[in-house]
């Protein structure tokens, strides 16, 4: 998690995250979710990245935050800490080999899902 | 407790869980306090029924932007943080411009032909409540002055909970002042024609004299933006090992004439704050000083090892300091600063950051304001006095 501890908490990145300019809310902005890890808050807002690296273009350390992000899912995973999709994605992985479900020959998938 | 608030406000725009706490526990100062309460204000209406409620049980509120202020500002202590974000709608006219607090400078700037010319380095993000609350200035203050300068009206919200509008010389009872004395709900702005033509003379010194004295005698009559990179700071940044002024000009004047070359040139002085805060370099610092006398400050930033940029042309700089070294260097440099009948700040504020070292006319004017606008401290305690 080396970049996210490099992370100056300058906030030049925010406006460039996906996620951040769709709820205004700095906790899933980059920043916020560096703040998190920072002190070890094992929330599910990790889920709530896209890993578009748009961040990284933004940043003038060019820190490449997704990659942290991604590691710390693992831990909250370990931690038991889920969102109700990415358990129905990871059962339908297991399953049938993609996040959809059961599909059948020419047939659009039931349902999307988004962690 | 917030059950009241929470019927009118929304349950989804207030929050009080831990994860939202510890985001909004500190701002770019990276001084860390403690939110009690998050809310996100979508109307005017809300903001004032957070005050009015805040005011009831002596509660605290804190206004924010985007968190990019570097005097811990925003830091809250204790406090109901008013996140101003969700309240960007903005309408421009020609050359004026109605908008909320929550717009982003370059939101607004990149929508027609006419642009807001305040440029903070933090322009891709910072919001304009944020801008008028410190009364921001930045690369082009030079020509176009701070904030102050470019507000026809405003709405607030005192910490009475009235909403009152002003124009004129009242402006500057809340502009400037850190959301201490009320809370920025609207502006109307005065914009420019951008600007068509810029170019660039990139001007190197070995020493800190003969660029003073150049500095002194440059005709600035087309100047747009005057910036200082000391040697540390410009080796970072792939300058070279010199002292450079950054001198753009909305004329041909200038040797640099490729838009391109002038882009790449501002986005390493705009990557500089990150760059030199990622060396540990983390305190940064705004003294104003007159540029008759700047170069005694020049030179004993040079003398103690201090990394030094800034809008040189207005006399603002930005030495930046080690946190486990600062306090003593940077009493010592307010000394200097002093002598020279500077100021400790020139642009961002005093917030939490610089309240030891305030002058006694600036505590008597905050005082006398804040008895007249938020007389039971709800907004912004404890920070400037
Ligand atoms: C990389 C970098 C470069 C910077 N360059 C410059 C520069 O060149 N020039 C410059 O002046 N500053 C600069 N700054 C400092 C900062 O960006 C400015 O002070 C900016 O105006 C703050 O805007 P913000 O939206 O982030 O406000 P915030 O940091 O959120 O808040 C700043 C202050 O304003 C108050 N406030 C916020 N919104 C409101 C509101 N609606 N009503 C009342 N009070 C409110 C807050 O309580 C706080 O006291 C820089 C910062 C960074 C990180
Ligand atoms: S990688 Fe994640 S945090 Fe970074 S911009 Fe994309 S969504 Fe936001
Ligand atoms: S990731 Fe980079 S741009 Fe974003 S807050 Fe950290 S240092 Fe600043």
């Amino acid at each position: 998690m080396d970049d996210s501890f490099k992370c100056t908490e300058c906030g030049l990145c925010r406006n460039a995250c996906p996620v951040y300019k769709a709820l205004k809310r700095e906790t899933v902005g980059p920043r916020g979710k560096v703040m998190l890890l920072k002190e070890e808050i094992k929330d599910e807002i990790f889920y709530a990245c896209t890993l578009c690296r748009n961040c990284t273009v933004a940043c003038p350390l060019k820190l490449e935050l997704d990659k942290d992000f991604r590691k710390y899912r693992a831990k909250l995973q370990e931690a038991g800490k889920t969102t109700e999709a990415s358990k129905v994605m990871i059962e339908n992985v297991r399953k049938y080999g993609n996040p959809f479900g059961k599909i059948e020959e020419g047939k659009k998938p039931k349902e999307l899902f988004c962690c | 407790m917030f059950n009241k608030l929470k019927e009118t406000i929304g349950e989804e725009n207030m929050s009080q869980n831990e994860a939202d706490k510890a985001a909004y526990s500190s701002d770019a100062s990276r001084i860390r306090g403690k939110a009690d309460t998050i809310i996100w204000p979508k109307t005017l209406e809300d903001v004032r029924q957070a005050i009015s409620y805040a005011k009831r049980h002596n509660l605290n509120v804190v206004p924010r932007g985007a968190g990019t202020g570097l005097a811990g500002g925003a830091v809250p202590q204790d406090s109901i943080v008013l996140d101003m974000c969700r309240m960007d709608r903005f309408a421009v006219q020609k050359d004026r411009a109605i908008v909320e607090p929550g717009v982003i400078l370059d939101n607004l700037n990149s929508e027609s032909d006419y642009i807001l010319p305040v440029i903070p380095g933090s322009h891709a993000v910072c919001t304009i409540g944020g801008m008028i609350a410190t009364n921001a200035a930045g690369m082009r203050a030079f020509k176009y002055g701070k904030m102050a300068d470019w507000i026809d009206e405003l709405h607030v919200i005192d910490g009475t909970g009235k909403m009152i509008k002003v124009q004129g010389e009242k402006i500057n009872h809340f502009c400037g002042w850190e959301g201490s004395t009320g809370i920025v709900v609207r502006a109307r702005l005065k914009l420019i024609k951008l600007p068509t033509l810029r170019t660039m003379t990139v001007l190197r010194f070995d020493s800190i004299t003969p660029m003073v004295e150049r500095l002194k005698g440059l005709d600035t009559s087309h100047v747009s933006a005057l910036e200082y990179v000391d040697k540390y700071c410009s080796n970072l940044i792939g300058l070279g090992d010199m002292n450079h002024l950054i001198v753009e000009y909305e004329s041909e004047e200038g040797e640099i004439k490729d838009e391109k070359e002038l882009k790449k040139i501002w986005e390493k002085r705009d990557s500089l704050y990150a760059i030199i805060s990622a060396k540990g370099y983390t305190v940064a610092e705004d003294p104003q000083v007159p540029l008759e006398h700047i170069d005694k400050l020049l030179y004993w930033l040079q003398k103690n090892d201090i990394p030094t940029f800034g809008h040189i042309g207005i006399g603002v700089i930005h030495p930046h300091f080690k946190k486990d070294t600062s306090q003593r260097l940077v009493e010592e440099m307010f000394t200097v600063v002093k002598k020279i009948n500077g100021s400790v700040t020139g642009e961002h504020g005093v917030g939490l950051l610089k309240k030891p070292y305030l002058e006694d006319a600036y505590k008597k004017k905050i005082k006398e304001l804040k008895e007249t606008y938020d007389p039971s401290n709800v907004l912004n305690r404890g920070k400037i006095i």
